[in-house]
């Protein structure tokens, strides 16, 4: 992979507590993500990996800390909440596909109806789309028609048809086949490689190694540690991030 | 012997066999019980034809038929018969209305939303329908009198006799222009179907001026500009009916023209909307729980408000289950609104009673009643399981 230019700060996470009752998931997590950056987040369950990515986008309103991202603080604000979420799309583990849209209206509906884009032209968007992911001629059937690994895809595609600035994938392969991992991990590396900022919560090392500039290593609602990939793959410096690459390599 | 018994006991050890002995158990005792209902049934007077002769009553709502106490008691029936429906109709719409937005009011975040929607439920479906019928009619029985009765400029006027809204006159050939805008309705539909699954196939919209032809717009505008057109072209069919007051000269004070939403209607219709409102605000909000989170979550991670995510992504899927246990609802309210007869309004069960009472032939009569409880609700099953083939027609 050639290697790419990384650009300014786009988002910045200061001190984020998050709490579910009294369970503390995040617990002061602080970081910064560049432009065209791709981040692995990586940790055991329940170490506040997802909530992180999660925070981001306000799917969980965080209880204290700051959370800018491209410029727009996160807050109750409800205004500043829609432009922030159409600038960040966003994949989940269980694709959360439409199921009564056809796949070409999963992909339209928010072209249409956030952005205001005409019939034709949401449609050429997703079609587009759905061609950069492979599955154009999917675009009339329904979800439940079709595999766990095209579902993904279009899930992808409906992402991206808000032209977002930032990506962020929360165990996107981990409910796939696994025949089926790899036809979505290719759709991602392809949008790593045109320059998308990614946020990625997976446990696939190889996908990993090969297009994050970026680990974060999450455990117990903090960030333990940080750094490149040959980093971590070399010598990391954690006992509780040696124990945890030991047993998933 | 020994060989008979035994060759029972093997006979019966088989589940067919003894399926074979219960059956026939069973067919023995329908039979009796039949043929003791056909020997009494068999002197009894079933036949309907004193029903052609004339009603002799008068009734206070006769919606759509001029029935007049001249007329035969088939005539009076069918009155009943339109008030029922008329009365089902107009609830059936309105506390679908009330329960949707009920249901979603009861899972706001908001806390005052969602107790107000929590207490409306919990009062209201605990109190029996039969009370809260006779309940409203006493409330609109206090309204003012009608010499002193709150008038909305002089358009609505509200007091005990019931309250009068402005509403459309014929002015002759209103029927016709009705089933005329019916068929351009239906074709504006499918106007906009087309160019919406033209621009699907094909990528290609048509253009007027430069700009593109929206199809749900184009539909629209079709139906607005012909109706517009078609009433000159039809003579103005239909015109404005303000209500008046009026106090002829003897002093009595007179009410004409409008839709007079009578209180005995009103109640009705309050009581059946209300009521049967509170147990399909559960049903929706049960089917929007039922939805997986991630559903939402999807839907404001695309960006689409609150209020796109409700109407674009989960209650087109909540429908799907909605739609069976709301046919329930609509069953019964159906067989509910029998209960008008508490508070005298004539619908299908009030006139029967009193055909009845006046020809003191009742079997036939309850009969006739049945049939026509059945015949309804067998109408409203088959329209609801057409909706619902349609619904659950696609997707998972």
């Amino acid at each position: 992979m050639k290697k790419k230019k990384i650009g300014k700060e786009i988002i910045s996470a200061e001190n984020v507590v998050k709490k579910f009752g009294d369970f503390e998931a995040l617990k002061g997590v602080t970081a910064k993500i560049f432009e065209k950056e791709v981040v692995v987040v990586l940790g055991p369950s329940g170490s506040g990996k997802s909530t992180f990515i999660r925070t981001i986008n306000r799917l969980e309103p965080h209880n204290s800390g700051k959370i800018v991202v491209d410029g727009v603080e996160i807050n109750d604000d409800v205004k500043n909440l829609q432009k922030v979420r159409s600038n960040v799309g966003m994949v989940f583990q269980q694709f959360n596909l439409f199921p009564h849209l056809s796949v070409l209206r999963n992909v339209t509906l928010a072209p249409q109806k956030v952005k205001g884009l005409s019939r034709t032209e949401a449609n050429d968007v997703a079609m587009a789309l759905l061609e950069r992911v492979g599955i154009p001629e999917q675009a009339e059937k329904f979800p439940s028609q079709l595999s766990g690994g095209q579902q993904q895809r279009v899930a992808i595609a409906r992402a991206l048809a808000m032209q977002p600035k930032i990506m962020l994938f929360d165990e996107p392969t981990s409910a796939l086949d696994p025949e089926m991992i790899k036809e979505v991990l290719e759709v991602m590396t392809e949008l790593a490689e045109s320059g998308m900022t990614m946020i990625c919560v997976t446990h696939e090392m190889g996908f990993a190694k090969s297009v994050a500039d970026r680990f974060l290593f999450f455990d117990e609602g903090l960030i333990v540690e940080e750094g490149t990939p040959e980093h971590f793959f070399k010598n990391p410096k954690e006992e509780r991030t040696k124990l945890f690459l030991s047993q998933i390599l | 012997m020994k060989s008979f018994v035994d060759s029972v006991a093997q006979w019966s050890r088989f589940q067919r066999n003894r399926n074979i002995v219960i059956q026939a158990v069973f067919l023995f005792f329908v039979t009796l019980l039949g043929v003791y209902f056909f020997v009494r049934a068999s002197g009894l007077e079933l036949s309907l034809s004193h029903f052609s002769s004339r009603a002799g009553f008068g009734l206070s709502h006769t919606f759509l038929v001029d029935y007049t106490s001249n007329d035969s008691r088939w005539v009076a029936y069918f009155t009943g018969v339109v008030n029922t429906i008329r009365v089902c109709l107009v609830a059936i719409f309105l506390t679908t209305l009330l329960g949707t937005v009920m249901g979603v009011a009861r899972l706001s975040k908001n806390f005052l939303t969602s107790k107000i929607a929590w207490t409306y439920v919990e009062v209201l479906r605990n109190t029996p329908l039969l009370i809260q019928i006779i309940f409203w009619q006493i409330v609109f029985l206090q309204l003012p009198q009608i010499s002193e009765a709150i008038t909305f400029g002089d358009t609505t006027a509200i007091s005990n006799r019931g309250i009068l809204l402005p509403w459309i006159s014929d002015n002759g050939n209103a029927q016709v222009w009705f089933i005329f805008l019916g068929i351009v309705a239906a074709g504006s539909l499918y106007l906009s179907y087309f160019l919406n699954k033209r621009e699907d196939v094909s990528g290609k919209s048509f253009s007027i001026f430069g700009n593109r032809l929206n199809g749900n717009l184009a539909g629209i505008s079709l139906f607005v500009i012909v109706t517009i057109v078609t009433y000159f072209a039809f003579g103005r069919p239909v015109s404005m009916d303000i209500p008046e007051i009026t106090q002829n000269n003897k002093g009595t004070w007179m009410q004409s023209g409008g839709f007079d939403l009578s209180p005995e209607f009103a109640a009705i219709l309050f009581a059946l909307v209300i009521y049967t409102g509170t147990f399909i605000t559960e049903i929706v909000r049960g089917s929007i729980q039922s939805l997986s989170k991630g559903q939402t979550e999807a839907a404001q991670a695309i960006g689409l408000s609150k209020y796109q995510a409700m109407t674009l992504v989960i209650l087109p899927q909540a429908l799907r289950s909605i739609i069976p246990p709301l046919t329930n609802q609509f069953l019964n309210l159906t067989k509910n609104s029998s209960l008008a007869v508490v508070i005298a309004y004539p619908d299908l069960f009030m006139v029967s009673r009193t055909i009845m009472n006046n020809s003191g032939h009742a079997l036939p009569v309850f009969f006739l009643i049945l049939l026509t409880y059945l015949f309804l609700s067998l109408c409203i099953s088959l329209v609801m399981n057409l909706i619902n083939r349609r619904v659950t027609r696609i997707g998972a």
